[in-house]
């Protein structure tokens, strides 16, 4: 099977990940403070390349989460207190809109939400329009799960800066494919997850916080340390981190990004653009189909279409029955983006790649369309 | 030509129109030749698997490849198990013209 469902969880893994994960499970699974006589903090160093990555400074601003949905959980609900004002925006996945449609449901918080243009951009000068002295925080997707579109996260950083409010961003669909750079974007809290483009296992992730901000803990439990308080400790990371950690999932992503590095973000980014520009070039050559929000001068990974009048599960099928191609369809956890976009109410075909698909598979992709829209015809 | 499983497949939306059949007997060209007169068929035979589709007036759609047991059928929001039950009668009907063509 040829996978392009990416965006949704990266397949393959590459080999240095299988292998980081066999060699784990193979050994003791010993921490420093949960286990006696550990000399080497192996999870410490996984925390300062995270950090390193994103340039966050200090290790400290790093916490382990289970994926991108509970580190929003854990920014949004450890941020809002009630009667805040809360921005966001028509590009945000199910992960960021429900917890705060949930919060606003229970009159806790109000909320703006920003509308996109067609292409699936924020305007940034609409970002500020929307704050109001209760706004407690922005939140916005750096690359969009449905278009690819990538925000523009400095300016929009840059801007905020000048205002007490916080700045939340969720790049999950960005790391490992884009630059991230947290403290030149001002950023308060960003959010990761492990098993997309950091090429980790599902179920990892983590947070960068900024060292100024406190928040509240999702969860209280044992932390390895500080064990003779009731109380969770106050200390990062064990404030956040109650309870075992997925290590297998830690280590996977310690060593994604390790990969990542090895090959560096500037030829990721140019075999990524290649193969954005090799699809979106293929799907425009016919009238009939429609790309939404494509943008081929960017590297990111997900691109959104349709073919006609055609349902998007229906092309959905054929693509995989006929074409064994794996793709996702309709509405991809991100129901606002189909408005801005103009989209049907079907939804669309998402397409998306990582760093380890090759061109012969993406041009493999496009014969396939090709082949669909001249049956249509 | 029995329905074996029907099975719920859940998509982005309710997940309540989209159904995975599974028959006793694989979907071979005689009874989609039969099938002609009940729906529209298409077949796709340049893919490369021999795709085909199925447009019944009763509102369903089938898709699925010449040769294997099982289709993916959608069927609209309204009165969906009238509609399956058309499109399993038809099947039949077809299956047993296929069968004498």
């Amino acid at each position: 099977m040829l996978y392009l469902n990416n965006a949704a969880s990266s397949f393959p893994k590459p080999y240095e990940v299988i292998g980081s994960v066999n060699d784990f499970l193979a050994r003791p699974p010993v921490e420093a403070g949960r286990s006696s006589g550990v000399k080497n903090n192996w999870l410490e160093e996984i925390r300062s390349r995270l950090a390193g990555f994103i340039n966050a400074g200090e290790s400290g601003t790093i916490l382990f989460t289970s994926g991108a949905t509970e580190g929003l959980n854990l920014v949004l609900n450890g941020i809002i207190e009630p009667g805040d004002h809360i921005v966001a925006t028509m590009m945000e996945h199910n992960s960021v809109l429900r917890p705060l449609k949930h919060l606003e449901q229970a009159g806790i918080v109000s909320l703006t939400i920003v509308p996109a243009d067609r292409a699936g951009r924020i305007d940034p000068v609409q970002i500020v329009a929307a704050l109001n002295e209760n706004t407690k925080a922005v939140i916005v997707t750096h690359s969009s799960n449905v278009t690819g579109t990538v925000q523009d996260v400095p300016s929009i950083g840059a801007l905020l800066k000048e205002t007490p409010v916080r700045f939340i961003v969720d790049a999950a669909q960005s790391a490992g494919v884009l630059p991230i750079d947290v403290r030149a974007w001002y950023s308060d809290a960003v959010v990761f997850t492990g098993h997309k483009f950091l090429f980790g296992l599902p179920g990892s992730g983590f947070i960068y916080l900024n060292p100024d901000l406190e928040i509240l803990p999702l969860k209280k439990g044992g932390t390895g340390v500080f064990s003779a308080s009731l109380l969770q400790p106050e200390m990062r990371p064990y404030r956040y981190e109650a309870g075992t950690l997925n290590y297998p999932g830690i280590v996977s992503m310690g060593a994604g990004v390790a990969y990542l590095e090895k090959y560096g973000v500037e030829l990721i980014q140019r075999h990524l653009c290649q193969l954005r520009s090799i699809i979106c070039n293929g799907l425009k050559r016919h009238p009939m189909i429609q790309v939404y929000g494509c943008q081929t001068e960017q590297p990111a990974t997900a691109i959104a279409f349709s073919i006609g009048s055609l349902p998007a599960d229906e092309l959905g099928v054929i693509l995989h029955e006929a074409f064994d191609i794996s793709v996702r369809t309709g509405l991809h956890c991100a129901p606002l983006v189909n408005r801005c976009i103009d989209a049907p109410d079907s939804g669309t075909v998402r397409v998306s790649f990582s760093f380890l698909n090759t061109t012969a598979e993406v041009e493999y992709f496009v014969t396939a369309i090709d082949t669909i829209v001249r049956s249509m015809l | 030509m029995k329905p074996q499983e029907i099975e719920y497949i859940r998509d982005c939306f309710d997940g309540t129109t989209t159904r995975r059949i599974l028959f006793d007997f694989p979907f071979k060209a005689p009874l989609l030749a039969a099938l002609h007169d009940r729906a529209e068929v298409r077949r796709f035979k340049e893919f490369p698997k021999p795709f085909f589709s199925i447009k019944g007036s009763a509102g369903y759609h089938a898709q699925g490849v010449e040769g294997e047991l099982s289709v993916t059928l959608t069927v609209p929001q309204q009165g969906q198990q009238a509609v399956i039950d058309a499109f399993l009668d038809d099947i039949s009907m077809a299956f047993r013209e296929g069968r004498s063509m």
